[in-house]
């Protein structure tokens, strides 16, 4: 599509965000409606479905969870969150990732996770480095962006600047949370565009979380949790009570990483029962099929960039072929390593 | 908040716009004039056109606060185009280089706040709705940013300071009886 079609539908959707800003509860399901008639059939099928059943039934877990954006997230903030992540990176961002897909021949992720770090060799990834992979991702269709990597709130002034220049993109943290403080919160409340996923064990430790999230929750920021297991910890995860403090807390999602057989994941089997009842967005990587296909390696939704540039196919695989410093992205997406996920199914061997 | 760094890169940005036009004008030129990185730029503008809404912005600030409940009409507009004509360079620039309606929304950024400081002064003592306010307001910022940005285009000749004074024959006693109208 066009710029100005797509500037026009953008002011169509932004108009809707407002009229459902006005009174969410009585103007959200007539604004699915809606939405189904205003974007392609292929911008997010399964989730609109699954967004039609939320609204539509008023006692749901799912509909207090959404009600919940209103009482507990600030007013611009939740404007941007809907602007970069439901319009910027999805209704706008996929038509454009399916051409630069068909154009260009390989996968293009729907988001893009940035290692950051400095190791004092002077080969790590600077600002101007991230910023134009950044420019160079906007240009393919991609508007969704992590930051991780030892600890990304050492890097605290590159991101609000990532952030701030970027302000059409949606970012994200991976933190262990200790240091959110008041200052680096406000400058969240400035940029509006970043959202923190702390990470928790499950265990009496996630009193950390729950001092952090004291910072963001007064200020009205949405927040998510995240968190790995294996059979060694999963019985710390597979309990209501966990699921409770989360929600308590106020976090609004939960991600959850395993490499384990669905056979024995005890995790998954109560994530699945859970949805039916608590108001918080579970994501189980990479079980969960519906809601995010499967794997999600090597671009088909996802990639991963280290500290150095290297390309790698997903968090959790250090394989790579392509560098950044030296190769474009889309170089890195056309490369032997990534063609073998876009052309085949390649089984997981992840390592968490 | 000291705004230091943000001062620093106006200044370089009023300097760079003494040699060349805006358009023309890249963030690594501000930044290499200022001595920080594009980091350290973009941790506070969007973009070198975010800069001059700040610098607008910024200088909104002027016309409020400081004694405006001995100010009326004569005093803030007469304020606000001297304002402008000390920065006539930076404003003349920015014209040649925004296209009308982008110089348009900083002017209104500029004179707004002032504007709705008048009115609601003027409103006191009447019941009036928040959003009728904010209209009155917008009308009357209309209005002088119009006549403004004729005079930015005509080359901001000094003189014609002067024939302002058919918008406050306008604007003298219009106010309240405007505000009349929106009285529940």
């Amino acid at each position: 599509m066009s710029y100005v079609g797509n500037e026009i539908k953008k002011l169509g959707l932004m108009k809707a965000y407002d009229f459902l800003d006005k009174d969410p509860e009585a103007n959200l399901p007539k604004l699915v409606d809606w939405f189904d008639d205003y974007v392609g059939d292929d911008v997010l099928p399964t989730q609109r479905e699954l967004f039609r059943s939320i609204v539509t039934e008023k006692n749901s877990n799912w509909y207090r969870l959404l009600v919940s954006l209103w009482s507990d997230i600030d007013d611009e903030v939740r404007k941007t969150l809907f602007e970069n992540l439901i319009i910027n990176a999805n209704a706008l961002a996929a038509p454009k990732a399916k051409a630069s897909r068909e154009k260009y021949g390989c996968n293009i992720p729907w988001a893009i996770s940035m290692g950051l770090g400095d190791d004092g060799s002077g080969e790590c990834m600077t600002f101007d480095d991230w910023d134009n992979v950044i420019m160079q991702a906007k240009e393919l269709g991609t508007f969704m962006f992590i930051f991780e990597g030892g600890e990304p709130l050492d890097f605290q002034e590159e991101i609000i600047a990532l952030c701030n220049k970027h302000y059409d993109c949606e970012f994200m943290i991976f933190t262990e949370g200790t240091k959110i403080t008041e200052e680096f919160a406000d400058e969240m409340l400035r940029v509006k565009n970043l959202i923190v996923s702390v990470q928790v064990v499950g265990t009496g430790e996630d009193k950390k979380l729950i001092e952090s999230a004291e910072i963001l929750r007064r200020k009205k920021l949405p927040y998510a949790a995240f968190c790995f297991y294996d059979e060694k910890n999963q019985e710390n995860f597979a309990n209501e009570m966990y699921f409770d403090v989360m929600i308590e807390n106020g976090v609004k999602l939960c991600l959850l990483f395993s490499s384990m057989e669905e056979d024995g994941d005890l995790v998954y089997e109560k994530i699945k029962e859970y949805r039916k009842t608590k108001p918080v967005v579970t994501i189980n990587f990479c079980k969960d099929k519906d809601i995010i296909g499967g794997c999600v390696a090597g671009g088909k939704y996802f990639c991963s960039i280290d500290p150095k540039g290297n390309v790698e196919p997903c968090f959790f695989i250090h394989e790579t072929d392509t560098n950044l410093k030296k190769s474009t992205l889309l170089e890195a997406l056309q490369a032997p390593l990534f063609m073998k996920y876009h052309d085949e199914e390649v089984p997981c061997n992840a390592e968490m | 908040m000291s705004l230091l760094t943000e001062k620093a890169l106006a200044a370089s940005l009023k300097k760079l716009l003494e040699k060349k036009t805006l358009d023309k004008i890249t963030v690594k030129d501000i930044t290499d004039d200022c001595g920080v990185n594009r980091q350290t730029f973009y941790y506070h503008f969007h973009d070198v056109y975010d800069l001059v809404e700040w610098i607008f912005v910024q200088q909104a600030q002027k016309y409020m606060y400081d004694e405006i409940n001995t100010k009326n009409w004569r005093e803030v507009i007469s304020d606000i185009m001297e304002g402008l004509l000390e920065d006539k360079a930076f404003i003349m620039n920015a014209y040649y280089s925004l296209n009308r309606r982008q110089l348009e929304q900083f002017m209104q950024k500029l004179a707004r706040p002032a504007i709705l400081d008048l009115v609601v002064k003027a409103a006191d003592g009447r019941n009036i709705r928040q959003e009728d306010i904010d209209f009155v307001a917008d009308i009357f910022t209309f209005g002088l940013v119009g006549i403004l940005t004729e005079w930015v285009a005509g080359g901001m000749d000094p003189i014609i300071k002067d024939k302002m004074d058919k918008f406050f024959v306008i604007v003298d006693g219009t106010l309240e009886i405007t505000l009349d109208k929106f009285s529940r």
